[in-house]
């Protein structure tokens, strides 16, 4: 005789597959991950890209260099300044322009504001992912809204800057504003970032849900061409700004923090560590900032001569390379794009699973996703 | 011991809670933006209401999202019978301003200019309306 055993039956799992996304408000953009789960535990993950598909590598190539510049804001629409610096650097490596003094430390200044106040929009991610319901969230984002003042000041906007040119910048930086940087990237600021530190760091619960949760082993997150402050907490000191030196990178004293537990928590600490970091290279920048210059003249159609070029930087995400080709016109032949984040999210169907459905999104709060440059 | 974390975090609430709020009542409470802002765009005019603009094109061909059509006046053709500008596709990228050699254009501070209808973003800046003619809501450029 058969008898009906519940036990068998649950444990006779048929698996359930579940959209996170394209509207999980635990998600960053309109990301759709595709999970299968036993249970609570996550067997198989799949990311679904596209959703913010607006073909700008395309576009690129139908537009002018200079115009191209207006579009590479849009790609990482987190850390705008980063992407139209591997532009700009792409470009004046292919052309031979040189950039003036001034001009490398003012991108490294605002590069760096840039790093902070993406890094605090995954602060604001983060939090949201583990139900913190705001409170550290909109504490950070009076940071970031102080730091997009100054943007706003100098540059005309909060996020779509348009800010970098060809051998330099579009204008200089008022003393006046300087001034008032630093003085709020000393004071106020790191006021703030002990409170940040306290609420997310120091708190037992974020401590419980995230210590130990997606441990990967640096090996492994090299073979998935994980880069950035990712890899980074694993203990790989891997920094495009210490190991390939550009900007004022050089001329500033920095430190990479790195962690050597892997898990999501060191992120965190990684991540807030590189917040303080930043500052403190902001800080050094306006104390030795050098006068001159902040532009050379540069033909108003640019013909670089025909030939290929790949420049990467480190954005707040991980390294962001600019790949172009040049047939000697006034527009690229091609225009590519190497995202870190694209990387790190293809990692996803290996590193999810065997996780429960929660922790997978605290791992996944680790990448610290920007979609529009997924998918660009 | 465990809580001790949750109980600072507390504290850092109670402390904040007490600040004066640093909301901006916007509507009510107009902000006050930098004089860099960039905003919807505007033409300069002379004291005779003449505008600034020598119709050179140039704008409209460093335009990267075909935002501004120019049309010239045959017979003088340094003057532009009807500069239009698409703000629905504009990005404010600021490219125009930085290239009229007659410095013609300029970004003014208004940015409170919803519409109901997208016909009504398309604005003539050579007299300041706006089009709402008909066949003004295409698109311009490709
Ligand atoms: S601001 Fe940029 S997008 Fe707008 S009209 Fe001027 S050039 Fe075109
Ligand atoms: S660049 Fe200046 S002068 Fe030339 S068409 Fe445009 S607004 Fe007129």
């Amino acid at each position: 005789m058969v008898t009906f055993n519940r036990a068998d039956a649950c444990a006779g799992t048929e698996t359930v597959l579940l959209n996170i996304g394209p509207q999980h408000p635990s998600t960053h953009g309109v990301t759709h991950i595709l999970v299968e789960l036993s249970g609570e535990t996550v067997v198989a993950a799949k990311p679904i890209l596209g959703y913010l598909h607006r073909g700008i590598e395309k576009l690129a190539e139908y537009r002018t260099w200079q115009q191209d510049l207006v579009y590479t804001d849009r790609l990482d629409y987190v850390s705008q300044i980063g992407n139209e610096w591997a532009y700009c650097r792409a470009v004046e490596r292919l052309t031979a322009i040189e950039v003036p003094e001034r001009a490398e430390w003012i991108r490294t200044l605002f590069c760096e504001l840039n790093r902070i106040t993406s890094h605090i929009m995954w602060y604001a991610g983060v939090t949201m992912d583990i139900g913190t319901m705001g409170t550290p969230f909109i504490y950070a984002f009076k940071a970031r809204e102080r730091i997009y003042d100054f943007f706003e000041a100098v540059t005309g906007a909060r996020m779509m800057y348009n800010y970098f040119r060809f051998g330099g910048v579009r204008c200089d930086v008022a003393p006046g504003l300087l001034e008032d940087i630093h003085d709020y990237l000393g004071g106020e600021f790191l006021e703030l970032m002990d409170d940040l530190d306290a609420l997310l760091l120091g708190n037992e619960i974020v401590q419980s849900r995230m210590k130990g949760i997606g441990a990967f082993t640096t090996a492994q997150l090299v073979e998935w061409g994980i880069t950035g402050p990712f890899l980074r907490a694993s203990g790989l000191a891997q920094d495009l700004r210490k190991d390939a030196p550009y900007g004022a990178y050089d001329k500033v004293e920095f430190a990479v923090p790195t962690s050597t537990v892997s898990d999501s928590f060191a992120r965190c600490e990684v991540r807030m560590a590189e917040m303080r970091e930043a500052a403190s290279i902001c800080r050094q920048v306006i104390e030795r900032m050098p006068e001159g210059d902040i532009s050379v003249k540069v033909p108003r159609l640019l013909k670089p001569e025909a030939g290929e070029v790949y420049v990467r930087t480190e954005s707040p995400r991980g390294e962001l390379g600019i790949y172009l080709v040049s047939d000697g016109g006034p527009k690229p032949y091609r225009f590519r794009v190497r995202s870190p984040i694209f990387y790190n999210i293809s990692a996803l169907p290996k590193m999810l699973p065997g996780w429960k459905l929660q922790d997978a999104l605290v791992i996944f709060g680790g990448i610290d996703t920007s979609m529009g440059e997924i998918d660009r | 011991m465990f809580g001790q974390g949750l109980l600072k975090g507390l504290g850092i609430t109670f402390q904040r809670l007490r600040r004066p709020t640093e909301t901006q009542l916007y509507p009510y409470q107009q902000p006050v933006l930098p004089a860099t802002s960039r905003m919807f765009l505007a033409m300069y005019h002379d004291e005779a209401g003449v505008p600034a603009c020598k119709a050179c094109m140039t704008c409209q061909t460093g335009c990267p999202d075909h935002v501004i059509r120019i049309e010239k006046d045959t017979e003088n053709p340094k003057v532009p019978l009807s500069f239009t500008v698409n703000s629905g596709r504009c990005t404010f990228c600021g490219i125009c301003v930085e290239l009229c050699p007659f410095s013609a254009l300029h970004f003014t501070g208004d940015f409170e200019r919803a519409t109901y209808l997208k016909s009504d973003l398309i604005y003539k800046l050579v007299d300041g309306s706006r089009a709402t003619g008909e066949g003004e809501g295409e698109r311009h450029g490709r």
